[in-house]
C-alpha cells in the first residue's frame, strides 16, 4: 500500500511489523522490493520525496563539486518516487568478462564476485526493464575487419518509468507499505554499534519517527548513499560503516569525452551510425580501461536562424562540389553530410581521490549538503588517448574513414576535457577485504549486521557500458540472499 | 592591376553598399587567405608517427594516405 508520510505517519512507526525496510524507490529499490515481497517478506519502503517532482524536494539533492568539474550532483538523479528512473534514457548492456577480472593496473581490487553470479537473473532483469531479445553481448562488424575492436552490444528500454510500471502493484501489495515525503535524516546503531537499531526518518512537516525492521537496505543512489552514511555520525565521527575510511571514496562515472570527428571514405558502411568497443585481448596487451565509441555520420549538418533554408542550400552545394568544399574546409570548421562525431563513454578506474564528502552547509533537514571531488588519474588517461588513436588508425587502416582527433588527445601536454553521463557509481565500493571497500559480497556493510546497500555505489569497478542493469542484477541478487536468510 | 579596374567596376556597379576601401579590405584579405590559409595545409608538418601511422593536423592517417590532406584540405 502507498501513504502519505504527512498523513499516515504514527503508522510507520509501528516496530515489529517489518522485516526489511528499504530506503529509497528508485529501479534498486522497488526491485528489491517486490522481489522480497514475493518471497512473503513484509517490506517498509521509504521514498524522501513526493510522488512526483518538486523543487524542495530536489533542492536537498544540492551540493558543491570541488574537483573536475561535475554537472549532475543536483540534476543528474531525481528525489521523487521512482527516482532516476523518470530521466532515465533506457540503454541497457552487461559487464564484460574483462570488468569481472583482476586488473593490476587499476591498483585498487575489481569484482570479488563472478560475472556468472552477476548475471544469474539476467531473464528476470530484462522483464523488469522491458527489454526485448537483442544482443547484449559485444559482436563482430562484418564490415569491420579488426583485432582490437568489435560492435558493442546493448538494449534499449522503452525506457521503464519504475513509479509508473509499478504503482499499482505497490498499491494493492499487502505486504509493501510504501510512505513517501519520508526522509531518512539518522541511522542509530546499537550500544555496541554492531547493528542498526532505528532510522530516523521526517517530512518537511516536521512529522518524525524512529522506525525499526530486521533489516535495513539503503537504495539511494551512489551519491545520497554515502552522504547518509557519512552524515550519521552521532555516535561514529566518520558515520555509519566508515571504520576504514572507504565511505564515500571511489566516486567514478563514466567519462563523456568528445575525441574528434571523422570524415567518412566509405559511404556504404556508414549508412548507419556505429559503437565499437575494445577487444579484451587489446584491453589486456594496452592496460586500459574498457569504454565505447560511438561513431555518428551526420545526417545533415544543423543549420539555425531566419537564414537556415539558404544556409542549408549553401552548404549542401558546396559539399556536392568536392573543389568547393576543400576550399570550405580549408577556412573554417565545415561538416558536409557524412562527416560525423565521436562520442565516447569510458570506464573510469576506481580512484581514493575521487570522493564524496560533507560540506558545511545544511540542507532544509539538517544534513550536511555533498562535497563532490571528482578525479580522474593518469590511467583514465591513458584510457581515453589509447581508445580513441587504436580506432582512428582502424578507421585508417580498412579505409572506412579518417578520424582527427581533438588536440588534447594527440598533445598530452594539453588537459583533457571530459564530462560525465550521470552514472554516479562506487561510493560504497563492494570488496572481499574491508580495507578496500564498504560492502562485503552480499551487499552488506562491513562490521555493521543487518545493513545492506543496493545500487551503483557498491559497484568497485564501473565496466563500459551503462549501469542500470547491473542494478537491477544486483537488487535481484541482493533481494534473493535477503529472502534466504 | 588587375585588381584595381576590378575594384573600379565593382564600385561604381554598387555604389549604395559599398565603399572602394571597403572593397578593397576584402579582397585584400582573400589574398591573405590564399597566401597562407590556402598554402597552409598542404605543407602541414607530420606532427607525430608510428609505426604504420601518421598524424597530420590531428587526422589520423595510414602511410602512404597523405594524399588525403590534399583533398580535403586537412584544416
Amino acid at each position: 500500500m502507498i501513504f502519505d508520510f504527512n498523513e499516515a505517519f504514527p503508522r510507520v512507526g509501528a516496530s515489529g511489523r517489518y522485516d526489511i525496510c528499504i530506503c529509497g524507490t528508485g529501479p534498486a529499490g522497488i526491485t528489491t522490493a517486490l522481489r522480497l515481497a514475493a518471497r512473503g517478506k513484509r517490506i517498509l519502503l521509504l521514498e524522501g520525496g513526493d510522488l512526483s517532482y518538486t523543487d524542495r524536494s530536489q533542492d536537498l539533492y544540492e551540493g558543491q563539486s570541488i574537483g573536475r568539474r561535475y554537472w549532475h550532483v543536483q540534476n543528474g538523479r531525481l528525489r521523487f518516487f521512482g527516482g532516476t528512473s523518470n530521466h532515465w534514457t533506457g540503454r541497457c548492456g552487461v559487464f564484460d568478462p574483462i570488468d569481472f577480472e583482476a586488473r593490476d593496473y587499476f591498483g585498487l581490487p575489481g569484482w570479488p564476485i563472478s560475472r556468472e553470479e552477476v548475471l544469474a537473473g539476467l531473464s528476470d532483469a530484462k522483464d523488469i526493464l522491458d527489454l526485448g531479445e537483442k544482443e547484449l553481448d559485444p559482436h563482430a562488424i562484418p564490415a569491420f575487419e579488426s583485432k582490437i575492436f568489435v560492435q558493442s552490444g546493448f538494449a534499449l528500454s522503452p525506457p521503464t518509468r519504475f513509479a509508473e510500471k509499478y504503482e499499482a502493484e505497490l498499491k494493492s501489495s499487502d505486504l509493501i507499505d510504501l510512505f513517501y515525503n519520508a526522509s531518512l535524516t539518522d541511522i542509530r546503531l546499537n550500544e555496541r554499534r554492531s547493528s542498526i537499531d532505528s532510522l530516523s526518518v521526517r517530512s518537511f512537516g516536521g512529522n518524525a519517527v524512529k522506525i525499526s525492521a530486521s533489516k535495513y537496505v539503503l537504495a539511494l543512489g551512489a551519491i545520497e548513499n554515502a552522504r547518509l552514511l557519512l552524515n550519521s555520525n552521532n555516535q561514529e565521527p566518520s558515520g555509519v560503516g566508515n571504520g576504514n575510511g572507504m565511505v564515500g571514496r571511489c566516486f567514478m562515472e563514466h567519462l563523456n569525452v568528445s575525441v574528434g570527428r571523422f570524415l567518412v571514405t566509405n559511404p556504404d558502411f556508414w549508412r548507419t551510425d556505429w559503437e565499437i568497443v575494445p577487444t579484451a585481448a587489446m584491453m589486456r596487451q594496452q592496460n586500459i580501461g574498457n569504454g565505447i565509441l560511438h561513431f555518428e555520420p551526420n545526417g545533415s549538418p544543423q543549420s539555425s536562424g531566419r537564414l537556415r533554408v539558404m544556409k542549408q542550400f549553401l552548404r549542401e552545394t558546396s559539399c556536392a562540389l568536392p573543389s568547393l568544399a576543400k576550399v570550405a574546409r580549408a577556412i573554417v570548421d565545415y561538416d558536409c553530410p557524412g562527416d560525423g562525431l565521436i562520442s565516447t563513454l569510458i570506464e573510469q578506474t576506481p580512484n581514493l581521490a575521487s570522493r564524496v564528502s560533507l560540506g558545511s552547509d545544511l540542507d532544509e533537514l539538517g544534513l550536511r549538503r555533498v562535497r563532490l571531488d571528482w578525479e580522474f588519474s593518469d590511467q583514465d588517461l591513458r584510457t581515453i588517448r589509447t581508445l580513441a588513436m587504436k580506432a582512428s588508425q582502424e578507421m585508417a587502416r580498412v579505409d572506412l574513414a579518417r578520424v582527427q582527433l581533438a588536440p588534447f588527445i594527440v598533445d598530452p601536454k594539453l588537459k583533457v576535457e571530459v564530462g560525465g553521463h550521470a552514472h554516479q557509481m562506487g561510493t560504497t565500493r563492494m570488496a572481499s577485504d574491508p580495507k578496500f571497500g564498504v560492502v562485503n559480497e552480499d551487499c552488506k556493510v562491513y562490521g555493521i549486521d543487518n545493513l545492506y546497500i543496493a545500487g551503483s555505489s557498491v559497484f568497485p569497478t564501473g565496466g563500459g557500458t551503462n549501469p542500470t542493469l547491473t542494478v537491477i542484477l544486483l537488487a535481484l541478487r541482493l533481494a534473493n540472499h535477503l529472502s534466504a536468510a | 592591376m588587375v585588381i584595381d579596374p576590378m575594384i573600379s567596376f565593382l564600385v561604381s556597379s554598387h555604389p549604395q553598399h559599398i565603399t572602394r576601401r571597403e572593397l578593397g579590405c576584402a579582397l585584400g584579405a582573400f589574398a591573405c587567405w590564399l597566401a597562407f590559409g590556402q598554402l597552409l595545409p598542404a605543407v602541414a608538418e607530420e606532427e607525430s608517427t608510428s609505426e604504420d601511422y601518421v598524424i597530420v593536423s590531428g587526422w589520423v592517417l595510414a602511410k602512404g594516405d597523405t594524399r588525403f590532406c590534399q583533398d580535403v584540405g586537412c584544416a
